[in-house]
């Protein structure tokens, strides 16, 4: 291969160094009206009465909103496919707010200043609900949030609002209770999750304008064009066909832009006033009002046999989605369905849960979405049981963890808020993900612990994971290849780059399968008047679905060519060789070029343009293992990570550099989750920690080093060989570090962030222990 | 956060007059965090081109222009070195270089922040804050002081004695304020000890120092007295950083390395 | 209130509240290479050089710009090219919201230590917080551009 498997640089890498216009308020005209939104500081209340006569009269205030200006139509603001496995159970304003943060009034005026001031001057009355401010309180609990009958769930989800339940699940396969009878051992722990932020660096904005034709032109930091298109059309009921949508650059997603959350509220404020205007979140706004990831507490029992065959899996879930359902029941399924297959070998398996609202911030799609949950408790057990076994822990996975050409029934059952699809996994080269982490991190000597010091000392600890590529039957996407004269293409795509550099894979593939180079490839993606459809950024889909259709379209656009050529050339297809410049045949050459340019101008005259489709039939998962070397301080249980080994099996790495760059990005921001970032609630239900300052992401100086490899893996129904990798990065490091931890200092953390404060208050109780016994 | 006006003031006098006049106008020393701790200023007063930004040396002192940048504080020769440049140290452990860039040593001061690193750290070189119209006063005397006054901090003087420092921080990343910092140095037998983060405003051990004090040569065991005296005569709270009990076990661990590391040398320890 | 500053070597005259910040001013007046992160001075990402120095525009008072020599990235082209190239090869380029501000610290710590170890890089930059990288592509990528000489 030419173009793909080669660390070639980004396309748009330079120009985005060089600070040209390219991200959503670059793109806001000069004149447009300053939005901003006044949100709620109570976590649940009715709205009894707004005066915004002050607000309105204020000179400069174009318009101020509220829920008497709305039709009560109930959406979701998740950003998925139709019809949205999320219950519809948001409205754009409403009478009700159900947490600190939630819309109350939008106000639009010429500039930010006087919308501040008009904000200010709205005067609301407030009735104050009693909240539900914990996940352990909310089924049955008298306050309900969503007693409204508009409320509904599209298709099953088990939504019972009456009883605070969004959704909820539960699959069996065999019978875990008599299997766990027949176990020599059993483990049964609980673990908790956090609220984790995105954090991505450009905060949500939008703005929206009417053009030329009159149509609302909307651009705006999202994940998901076509959906925002969709539902801005029917939670606004305005013509779909009059809105365009349209991603420039986007500063980072990580599943916190597939929400609809400045886009419906400037297209409401366009529509009404007539008038350009432009909203960006404020990095309050982004902590308090957008979504996180969903808090869960997970209990997992497992069951084996002395011999270290495990047997059973159970696995019960309580999910926290917050006020709104966004993503409830997909996010709490792949809590199961893209972690419990990893021990396929299992005789029986068990996975049921509930999520519930709560008077939080919503929760939503993050990086991971459920599978970073599910790893944590699952990959902390497995270690845990291999304590009580005194098995090595990597010999425990090897024993029994997923192989090639193997298959687990949890694929047939469990899907994304629908049945699952049967596959095997004709590529997993965990075994030596494993094996050549073990040498990476050096486990032998550092297996369980080494003094490094005389109060620190070096573990590590390791977890296995798998993550999806796309969700099949369901994410489609569609590419268009166009012919230029000169011989050069556009490659027109849904696909939603949002900084993880989808564009230049896609060209990659593209110039590879045209025989090209990848500057002959312009890309063009992310506009609904332009691209073709594409569900988006989400699901680990953009290198599987995206570039299997992208593939199609330039194959197909390849073909036409040497057909064309063929005529040219006075010969038949099959007398046709074409190297991506020149066409051979007996009768005769013709370049590209010369081609392309007769087409144009000359003879037989016509565009070509090739449009294909890809929507999976299954979702080869990408496999890796993670290896965590930490040094612990015994005396103030300070955690220093020493390196993070990562091997990967992706199936061919399009472009090795940016895949690397996907991994690494996603274990930071798993350790950021692990050790860092812990997100708290006052008990007034606000958002305690909501901004930089006190949210604390890794740093440059906390992350000393990396390494990071792939297997060499071949999935045959992937484009060029790929599986997806955004996502397979972050779910590692939790249980990673700790099962290391564990191995440094004897303390189990079960509750994430893994602070210091938790482990020296384990490791003094430990001592006290000790001291008990002597 | 909103700025009414802005007053770029020709003297010194006329800037403490401004300040001295309203209680909602207020000397800009920086900016660092601005949105986040102030809500309405009715005037900004800045102090840009009076020459409060110079750090002179002179025989007994290093004399800090309230509006020095902590960036000329760490890269300053003089302070680089004095007490093993543990102020120079504590101001690189705030934020990162574009914040050290702006904030200043007299925002740190005024700002009182309970989180400041910088504060603790020059509590430990017994410095001097000298005021527009209020007579000099030690810095531990300024946050001890029961009447608040308004004045324009102009200067901040460090006594240049030759002795070693040394500033402990723990914080949950890089970026983030301290759970606990600590700065402690001896200028031959004679002990600071300044804690801060805890999490109220940094104070000084008086007790544990003046005992150490009194003592000649320190042992070991002096040490382990002079924590727990520490431990015994400051105030510790809880927080969302951390809790009461950590952060004095957190205080107990750094304070003894950080009382080794100015008492014995490497081998000694 | 009018202020006067050298803007990547070009004078210009900003018409202001008296309350603006650099961040807001220059991005009115086109400079969109400057952009908002946090807000509240914990992020890096509308870093600007004044007189030489990375500062965070988001907090820093336009009008103490007057009579300075503000640097956003637009002013170094050629240099933003050149670790552009070297972000290419180490595929860390990623979202590319931070990179401006980046390419200015970087350019900064270029004047003073060019030969700076990965330890002193990562502490000059601390305060540049990126999110998408896991930020060991970027020091590579860094560490070849303070090495070449042009």
């Amino acid at each position: 291969m030419n173009v793909v498997n080669k660390p070639l640089a980004s396309l748009d890498g330079k120009a985005l160094m060089m600070g040209r216009p390219a991200y959503t308020d670059d793109f806001a005209l000069p004149q447009s009206l300053v939005v901003k939104v006044l949100r709620s500081p109570h976590p649940f209340a009715k709205i009894v009465s707004i005066d915004c006569i002050e607000a309105r009269a204020l000179p400069g205030v174009a318009t101020v909103l509220t829920h008497q200006d709305f039709k009560r139509i109930a959406f979701t603001r998740a950003g998925q496919g139709y019809p949205e496995p999320s219950p519809h159970d948001k409205f754009v304003l409403d009478a009700y707010v159900r947490y600190v943060g939630d819309e109350v009034a939008i106000v639009a005026a010429v500039d930010l200043q006087t919308a501040e001031a008009a904000v200010a001057a709205i005067r609301v009355q407030y009735e104050l609900l009693p909240p539900v401010l914990d996940m352990e309180t909310a089924v049955d609990n008298p306050s309900v949030l969503h007693p409204e009958p508009e409320a509904c769930e599209m298709f099953p989800i088990g939504f019972e609002p009456k009883r605070n339940i969004a959704a909820g699940y539960k699959m069996n396969v065999g019978d875990v209770e008599a299997v766990l009878k027949t176990c020599e051992v059993v483990v049964k722990q609980t673990y908790h999750t956090t609220a984790q932020a995105h954090v991505a660096m450009e905060t949500h904005a939008a703005n929206a304008h009417f053009d030329h034709q009159n149509r609302l032109v909307i651009h705006a930091t999202t994940q998901t064009p076509v959906h925002v298109r969709r539902i801005i059309s029917q939670a606004l009921e305005y013509p779909i066909a009059n809105i365009r949508v349209i991603k420039p650059r986007v500063g980072g997603g990580f599943g916190g832009k597939q929400a609809i959350a400045a886009e419906i509220i400037v297209a409401a404020v366009a529509i009404k006033t007539g008038m350009p205007c432009r909203y960006v979140f404020t990095r309050k706004e982004v902590f308090e009002a957008s979504y996180s990831r969903h808090p869960m507490k997970i209990e997992m029992t497992l069951g084996a046999m002395k011999d270290g065959t495990l047997k059973a899996i159970d696995c019960q879930v309580l999910s926290d989605t917050g006020a709104y359902g966004e993503h409830a029941l997909t996010v709490f399924m792949v809590t199961g369905s893209k972690v419990l297959p990893l021990y396929n070998k299992v005789e029986a398996v068990r996975f049921a849960g509930t999520v519930v609202y709560t008077n939080h911030t919503p929760a939503g799609a993050f990086r991971g979405y459920g599978a970073i949950q599910g790893n944590f408790a699952l990959e902390s057990a497995i270690d845990e049981l291999c304590v009580e076994l005194q098995c090595d822990p990597l010999a425990f996975r090897r024993k029994n963890m997923m192989r090639e050409g193997e298959t687990s029934p949890i694929f047939a059952i469990m899907g994304e808020g629908t049945e699952g699809t049967a596959m095997t996994m004709d590529t997993c080269k965990l075994p030596f993900c494993v094996d050549r982490g073990a040498e990476l991190c050096d486990w032998a000597h550092n297996h369980p612990r080494r003094i490094i010091a005389k109060n620190r000392v070096r573990a590590v600890g390791m977890a296995i994971a798998m993550q999806g590529s796309g969700i099949p039957l369901i994410d489609m996407a569609a590419a268009t290849v166009k012919l230029n004269d000169d011989g050069f293409y556009n490659l027109l795509i849904g696909a939603t780059d949002i900084g993880q550099k989808s564009d230049t894979i896609l060209a990659q593939i593209a110039a590879e399968a045209l025989g090209t180079t990848l500057d002959k490839i312009v890309v063009t993606s992310s506009d609904t008047d332009v691209t073709p459809f594409d569900t988006g950024a989400y699901a680990s889909s953009t290198t599987y679905v995206s570039g299997n259709a992208v593939l199609k379209a330039a194959t197909k656009m390849k073909e036409t060519l040497i057909a064309e050529a063929a005529i040219v050339l006075g010969t038949t297809r099959d007398q046709v060789a074409f190297d991506g410049t020149t066409f051979v045949a007996e009768t005769g050459r013709l370049s590209l070029k010369d081609l392309s340019n007769r087409l144009f101008y000359n003879h037989d005259q016509k565009q070509l343009s090739v449009t294909e489709s890809f929507c999976g039939h299954k979702s080869p998962p990408p496999f890796m293992a993670g290896f965590a070397t930490v040094e612990v301080d015994l005396e103030t249980g300070e955690v220093e990570l020493i390196d993070y080994a990562s091997v990967v099996d992706c199936g061919t790495t399009i472009n090795p550099k940016l895949a690397q760059g996907q991994v690494e990005g996603g274990i930071v921001q798993g350790i950021g989750m692990t050790l860092f970032e812990d997100p708290i609630y006052g008990k007034d239900g606000k958002t305690v920690n909501n901004d930089l300052l006190s949210y604390k992401i890794p740093t440059r100086l906390e992350i000393k080093k990396l390494t990071t490899e792939f297997a060499i893996s071949y999935e045959e129904s992937g484009p060029f060989g790929a599986k997806s990798v955004a996502e397979i990065g972050i779910d590692t490091p939790p249980a990673a570090l700790a099962n290391a931890i564990y191995s440094a200092v004897g303390v189990r953390i079960r509750t994430l962030p893994i602070t210091p404060e938790k482990i020296w208050r384990g490791m003094q109780l430990r001592a006290g222990k000790q001291e008990e016994s002597k | 956060m909103r700025i009414e006006t802005v007053l770029k003031p020709a003297s010194l006098e006329e800037a403490y007059k401004a300040i001295a006049a309203d209680k909602n106008a207020v000397p800009f020393a920086g900016g660092a965090w601005i949105k986040l701790t102030l809500k309405e200023i009715s005037t900004a007063v800045l102090l840009d081109g009076l020459g409060l930004e110079k750090i002179k040396v002179t025989g007994a002192t290093v004399e800090i222009g309230a509006l020095a940048t902590l960036s000329d504080v760490a890269s300053h020769p003089v302070l680089g070195s004095l007490y093993g440049g543990m102020l120079a140290d504590a101001c690189r452990h705030v934020m990162g270089i574009n914040v050290q860039n702006v904030a200043t040593l007299g925002g740190s001061v005024m700002g009182g922040y309970a989180f400041s690193d910088v504060l603790t750290a020059l509590l430990a070189t017994d410095a001097t804050l000298r005021f527009q119209k209020h007579e000099p006063m030690k810095l531990a005397d300024y946050l001890d002081r029961k009447a608040s006054f308004r004045d324009l901090l102009v200067g901040i003087s460090i006594p240049q004695r030759n002795g070693r420092g040394v500033f402990k921080k723990i914080s949950r990343t890089r970026l983030d304020f301290a759970v606990i910092n600590l700065a402690v140095t001896n200028v031959n037998g004679l002990y600071l000890i300044a804690v801060g983060a805890r999490p109220g405003v940094a104070r000084l051990a008086k007790i544990a120092a003046d005992r150490l004090n009194e003592i000649h040569p320190v042992s070991r065991f002096d040490l382990d007295r002079a924590v727990s005296d520490a431990l015994a005569e400051l105030d510790f709270g809880s927080n969302n950083r951390a809790s009461e009990e950590y952060r004095r076990a957190l205080a107990r661990v750094l304070l003894l390395r950080a009382l080794k590391e100015v008492t014995f040398d490497d081998r000694q320890r | 209130m009018i202020v006067n500053v050298d803007v990547n070597g070009r004078l210009r005259s900003f018409d202001v509240l008296p309350g603006a910040f650099l961040l807001d001013v220059l991005r009115e007046a086109g400079y969109t290479s400057v952009r908002r992160g946090c807000d509240s001075t914990s992020c890096g990402i509308c870093t600007v050089l004044v007189d030489g120095k990375p500062v965070p525009s988001c907090s820093y008072l336009a009008i103490r710009a007057e009579g300075k020599k503000v640097t956003t990235v637009e002013g170094i082209p050629d240099e933003a090219a050149r670790l552009a190239r070297h972000f290419g090869e180490e595929g860390a380029d990623q979202c590319g919201y931070c990179n401006p501000s980046l390419a200015l610290a970087v350019y900064a710590l270029k004047q003073i230590n060019p030969g700076a170890s990965d330890d002193e890089i990562r502490v000059w930059l601390v305060g540049n917080l990126c999110r998408c990288s896991g930020y060991q592509s970027q020091l590579v990528a860094i560490k070849r551009y303070l090495e070449e000489r042009p």
